[in-house]
């Protein structure tokens, strides 16, 4: 590439970088901004008297700590359960001969096309028969379901770059057909198997309206609800609502600038083929 | 029929200004003087029937620091210092979702023990679903409770009441007497002083009126009360929802709809009215951007809440909705209703405590009380005035007593529950790109539906 | 190897767990919803009324809210595939021939509005796009365009579009990574044996690149659209459908008749005719898109 495209190029990347993370600048400031000084006329500012005691009425009033144990408890658990159901169909779907097979495979995608929120009013009806409303399960179960179909999409591909003669060799010297999915195939799917528990981790962590809709008890909310709830109870106080929001988010982020690269990977080799 | 009944409840608040004395037996001390019943309660407790409960209760205030939430926590609070035995689990959510949820609740037979309502429609809703507990009426007579003539009209269904009313609602506009003495404009007492104060507002750059239009059931109320302005008449809007006539029969209500969107042409509402919801348009209001909020009663604790600028406590004003020139309505006419309160769930697993509180909370002592000592709200029972009433609370008694009708009722809610969301979604079409005569068809349709 | 690849225990074990899942979630529900919809019950366990298949006969001829609901997500649809997508494969294309350290901090910034919660992102849209004190009529007063200053959600007609550009905004990163995903996939040689022939530039990319990214155009593409369908957090936390319906969506419309306007039975129709609208535009986009896929 000639050096001015190149130029013209990085600019115009900057210019987007910009775009995507200029909200989230802004939202950070304003967290420390009073009330009155929503409406000044600048875009960015230091504010002369910062408000942290936003982050203190997040922290305390918006019971952070409380939800966030609960999210982190619900997004381990579904993280655990989808990887475990979604390695073992997608080996089935690859490596095992079975009649019917492309069938189920078909079926289990439809789970992507399936709306959530066209199941969501009988769901609640029958959780609340089984008594699973107001348990982790209530949004384990769900969360699951609704991960499942797109994990074992991405692991399937995945698997079918995997090469055959991993499992012959295994087999020869006698492995069981577990040992060899759990064994051997799940550490060489890693890379897919990170982007599967990101992608799990994103929709449970930011995932509300089942949340909301199946957890009454205050102890077993999650995070989404708290930014909902907490914009009630300061409903005046944007400050306060937009601290709930940036310590919500901050995790997520974080999780993210760890396993950014291992994400990629998994998504190049599993993606592209479909 | 509202009108006898608003002459009795302006003539009974009367009664009680003129007074006051006479009735401190069921105010005053507050805990001294209910020390009997408490004492009964805990006596209960000792003696073993009230091994500890838990109850349930649901809320729509999750700001329990101020406001109506801290009335409401200040109730529980005294509830379970006299109760040592009972336990109060409170979820508060914000209004929408708590509607939302409380439809869940209804359709899981959810234990709640007690429960936050709204009249009308929702109520409505919850009663044919067998959700709620049936009160009888005998046992919220006389003085120790105290409840002004013809507040459970909201609550009651097919003769039976079903809950029992917080507040007594009605609409006004509120506004911001600074922004209107400094820029020199004239507060409206007619609709076309109202366009042209507005006019001036925008030509300032102020925004005029704060509108929660994405709740939608605020600008039906308008509408309802344009209606009235019109008409004189509080009973054609009801008539027209309960079917007994058609909306297309009173010229005034097609009128009212032309006239609510010319608030909507001339800019009279917010910019961002559309997408604003309660919070949001509060907060427009109460940081002084804009020079009138449209709301209820139930915000006179605006005035004394601390987590707002002072200089805007300082000029809060409260006036009656503006005449219009050529009706036959006046400014005394109130939309009023009684349209929050409290309800008994059948499902509850403690009956018999869950109503004991709910009996204690609904005392004139406790909720009716509290609300208006700490001037957060107006309440559906008598109340004497204090001597330490904000100025906004004098204001807020006054349009009250002065009251020459009321509605009883908000059409919206009048109906069931589809009738509510197709109406209010109605009033929202008519403002953005509906046309007035279609949405009149548009209301006679959701009414016929029911 | 072949018998332990077909121990028929195995596979049950493997595939009934997230069959059942499937069968628990999904399937359950809709055959619960089936029965649902044709009765006018206003809350499931409560009394019953069969109704046939009347409220079937109201949704598809007399509900304009359903229709306009299904056409806005058309249009939505219509935005990601023309608007969003197209952008992702350049940024996907550009972003690989930048190379070095400076592409892989450009993917991770590109990427970040993705982890951020719904609820956030809606709030904080609302707030940034407020005509009063929001930014970004902030922003265009501050380069002179103030005279673009807009109601941008509260106005009928700028409404959807607003939409499109929040959830382009944060659903950007997601499109990237898969294209990025399919270009890291195309073998350097491939290009090398293109640029003999005298391939360059835009005509190599149009050329080379863009249909050796067709299986996963495919797959973007149908997913892009069912996404358009199903939208739900973001209109219900922004504009709740309105103003005047212009922003109605299903999921929006199926949220509320169900639970604002107690209509469970009626509710629970639209989620049946929502499902099979799902289900066929899948069927189709996937007719239209994977045609003649290159094997490469």
């Amino acid at each position: 590439m000639r050096p001015s495209r190149k130029w013209m190029l990085w600019t115009f990347f900057l210019l987007v970088a910009l775009v995507q993370l200029f909200p989230l600048l802004w939202l950070a400031n304003f967290s420390i901004v009073e009330a009155s000084g929503f409406f000044t006329d600048k875009i960015l500012f230091w504010p002369d008297a910062p408000q942290w005691h936003n982050y203190v009425n997040a922290w305390v009033d918006g019971k952070f700590p409380r939800y966030l144990l609960n999210s982190v408890v619900v997004s381990a658990a579904t993280i655990i359960l989808t990887v475990v159901i979604s390695v073992s169909m997608a080996y089935a779907f690859t490596r095992m001969q079975w009649k019917g097979r492309s069938v189920v495979y078909s079926i289990i995608l439809l789970g992507i096309m399936i709306p959530i929120h066209a199941t969501l009013l009988p769901n609640f009806a029958i959780f609340k028969e089984l008594g699973l409303t107001n348990s982790y399960w209530g949004l384990i179960l769900p969360y699951t379901a609704v991960s499942v179909p797109f994990a074992t999409f991405i692991l399937t591909g995945f698997m079918k770059s995997i090469p055959l003669a991993v499992e012959e060799s295994a087999v020869v010297d006698g492995a069981s057909i577990y040992r060899i999915v759990f064994r051997i195939i799940l550490p060489l799917t890693m890379p897919a198997v990170v982007t599967v528990a990101v992608s799990t981790f994103l929709t449970c962590w930011n995932e509300f309206i089942m949340a909301y809709t199946f957890i009454s008890k205050d102890a077993l909310k999650t995070l989404p609800f708290s930014v909902m709830n907490f914009a009630g109870q300061y409903s005046s106080d944007y400050g306060s609502q937009f601290a709930v929001m940036v310590l919500t988010s901050i995790p997520a982020v974080i999780i993210y600038a760890i396993f950014n690269e291992k994400i990629t990977k998994g998504v190049t080799a599993g993606a592209v083929k479909g | 029929m509202s009108k006898p009944i608003s002459k009795s409840l302006a003539s009974a608040i009367a009664l009680m200004v003129a007074v006051p004395v006479a009735l401190t037996a069921c105010g005053g001390n507050n805990n001294n003087s209910n020390s009997g019943a408490a004492a009964t309660n805990s006596a209960a407790a000792s003696n073993g029937s009230g091994e500890s409960v838990t109850l349930r209760f649901f809320s729509n205030l999750p700001d329990r620091k101020s406001g109506q939430g801290l009335i409401e926590q200040t109730v529980i609070d005294n509830y379970v210092k006299e109760n040592p035995n009972v336990k109060i689990e409170v979820e508060a959510l914000a209004e929408e979702p708590f509607k939302n949820k409380l439809k869940a609740y209804m359709a899981s037979n959810e234990p709640v023990d007690v429960t936050m309502v709204h009249f009308g429609a929702e109520l409505g809703t919850l009663v044919s679903a067998g959700w709620i507990e049936e009160l009888n009426p005998a046992d919220y007579e006389g003085e120790t409770y105290n409840f002004l003539p013809g507040v459970f009209k909201g609550f009651t269904f097919n003769d039976k009441l079903y809950g029992l009313p917080r507040n007594s609602d009605y609409e006004v506009i509120y506004y911001n007497k600074k922004l209107f003495a400094d820029n020199g404009i004239k507060v409206p007492t007619t609709l076309d002083e109202l366009f042209e104060a507005s006019k001036a507002f925008r030509d300032k750059g102020i925004e005029p009126m704060s509108m929660n239009g994405k709740d939608l059931w605020s600008m039906a109320v308008m509408y309802q009360n344009i209606a009235q302005r019109l008409s004189g008449d509080q009973n054609s809007i009801l008539d027209a929802t309960a079917g007994t006539k058609k909306f297309a029969d009173d010229a005034n209500l097609l009128e009212a709809a032309k006239i609510l969107k010319r608030f909507a042409d001339e800019k009279v509402f917010n910019t961002a009215y559309m997408t604003m919801d309660y919070g949001a348009s509060q907060n427009l209001f109460t940081q002084g951007k804009a020079a009138m909020w449209y709301m209820g009663s139930w915000e006179a604790g605006m005035a004394s809440n601390e987590s707002l600028p002072q200089e805007f406590r300082d000029n809060l004003g409260v006036i009656q909705f503006p005449t219009i020139t050529g009706g036959k309505g006046i400014a005394d006419d109130l939309i009023a209703w009684n349209g929050g309160g409290y309800a008994l769930v059948k499902a509850s697993k403690h009956p018999e405590e869950a109503k004991k509180f709910f009996d204690y909370m609904m005392r004139a002592d406790q909720w009716a009380k509290i609300a208006w000592d700490t001037g957060a709200a107006v309440p559906a029972q008598k109340y004497e005035l204090t001597g330490n009433e904000t100025e906004v609370q004098k204001q807020l008694t006054d349009i009250l007593l002065n009251a020459a009708s009321t509605s009883g009722m908000t059409f919206n809610d009048a109906g069931t529950a589809a009738f509510k969301d197709a109406s209010q979604n109605a009033v929202g079409k008519l403002l953005t790109s509906g046309s007035p005569e279609k949405f009149i068809e548009e209301l006679q349709a959701a009414a016929d539906k029911q | 190897m072949h018998k332990v690849l077909s121990n028929k225990l195995a596979i049950f074990t493997f595939v009934f767990p997230g069959l059942a899942f499937f069968l628990f979630m999904f399937v359950a529900p809709v055959i619960l919803s089936f029965y649902y919809s044709m009765t006018d019950t206003i809350a499931p366990g409560l009394d019953v009324n069969m109704v046939g298949l009347s409220n079937y006969t109201e949704l598809l001829f007399h509900d304009e809210r359903f229709w306009l609901s299904l056409r806005n997500a058309i249009l939505l649809g219509l935005g990601f595939v023309l608007i969003q997508h197209p952008i992702c494969i350049f940024f996907a294309i550009m972003l690989d021939r930048i190379g070095g350290k400076s592409e892989k901090w450009f993917r991770t910034i590109f990427f970040i509005p993705c982890v951020i919660s719904v609820v956030v992102i809606s709030r904080m849209w609302l707030t940034l796009l407020d005509p009063t004190f929001g930014m970004f009529n902030k922003l265009l007063s501050v380069i002179g365009l103030d005279s673009l200053q807009h109601v941008w959600l509260g106005d009928p007609n700028t409404a959807l579009g607003s939409l499109l550009t929040i959830l382009i905004w944060s659903g950007f990163g997601w499109g990237l990574l898969f294209y990025y995903a399919g270009v890291k996939g195309i073998p350097e040689d491939i290009y090398e044996a293109a640029r003999l022939d005298g391939a360059v530039g835009f005509k190599l990319h149009w050329k080379m690149t863009i249909p050796l990214l067709k299986p996963v155009i495919a797959v973007q593409m149908t997913l892009a659209i069912v996404t358009a369908l199903k939208q739900m957090e973001t209109v219900y936390l922004t504009t709740n459908g309105g103003p005047g319906d212009s922003t109605q969506f299903v999921a929006v419309y199926l949220y509320n008749q169900a639970f604002a306007a107690s209509q469970y039975g009626y509710a629970n129709a639209i989620s049946i005719l929502f499902i099979l609208v799902c289900l066929l535009a899948t069927f189709v986009s996937n007719k239209l898109v994977k045609g003649d896929s290159i094997e490469y």
